[in-house]
């Protein structure tokens, strides 16, 4: 179970599969699937390792596909947001407008 | 017809033609039984009826052995990299980046196949491979042991 106090941190990868999984919700996607709507800013090596990181962060969920009649070999694994990730998203994006909304010189150095 | 060798052809073309023929073969001897031929007659027509079992045997065993010929036992791609994987990596590990990783290149290496796309079935199965290899970071370990190997040189 993953710590919801605070808000996890989602790298440039992430936030690209979030994206992906977040255009159409209702459905989940396969890896493949969504390495090819991902317009090459993702590749085949990465991105089970970066679901994967998602997976244990608690924004997606995954699980394998049903074994069907015609088809033989192992199964593929089916990737969605949680509800968790869908609250982190929207939170990370209206942090993103905020961001673009502040004029470049007004940044305040800590 | 116990000289039949194991074979998609054989059995489902070779045996029932074969018994065809040797029905064919015993109506005719019975009926020149029935006529009362000559044994001259009947001994040509045995050496008849063994010609054409040679024949039909020798046929069916050669249809066999082409049809074996061509067949090739293809191991899946990633099958090697699969069992490795699994030996190596943790039950998790495997599950979550290297199996969905195999089954995803077989997919695509069955769709490129499906459309008969030989070569790019070829290239599925070597980036997918590699992509594996990329995925449990082994690419990186080649690189530092081939850049060691460099600088040693």
């Amino acid at each position: 179970m993953p710590k919801q106090d605070n808000i996890p941190t989602v790298s440039g990868k992430e936030s690209v599969i979030l994206d992906i999984l977040l255009d159409q919700p209702t459905t989940e996607m396969y890896g493949l699937e969504i390495v090819r709507n991902s317009g090459k800013r993702l590749k085949r090596g990465t991105v089970y390792v970066t679901l994967s990181r998602l997976e244990d962060k608690g924004l997606i969920e995954s699980r394998e596909e049903e074994p069907r009649s015609d088809m033989s070999g192992i199964p593929r694994r089916l990737y969605k947001v949680t509800g968790y990730g869908r609250r982190v998203y929207s939170l990370l994006q209206k942090i993103r407008e905020a961001a673009h909304l502040l004029p470049a010189h007004s940044v305040v150095l800590p | 017809m116990s000289v039949l060798p194991i074979g998609g052809r054989a059995r489902s073309f070779g045996v029932p033609l074969s018994f065809g023929v040797l029905f064919l073969t015993l109506s005719e001897l019975l009926l020149d039984f029935w006529r009362g031929r000559s044994t001259s007659q009947e001994a040509a027509l045995h050496l008849t009826i063994k010609h054409r079992l040679r024949r039909i045997r020798l046929g069916v065993q050669e249809s066999a052995g082409q049809t074996a010929g061509k067949q090739k036992i293809v191991t899946p791609p990633g099958a090697l990299i699969g069992s490795v994987a699994r030996f190596l990596c943790t039950k998790r590990t495997y599950e979550r980046v290297v199996k969905p990783a195999i089954a995803d290149m077989r997919y695509e290496h069955c769709e490129a196949l499906a459309e008969r796309a030989k070569a790019r079935a070829l290239w599925v199965r070597i980036r997918g491979t590699l992509s594996v290899l990329a995925a449990l970071g082994l690419h990186n370990l080649v690189r530092i042991v081939w850049n060691a190997w460099q600088s040693i040189k």
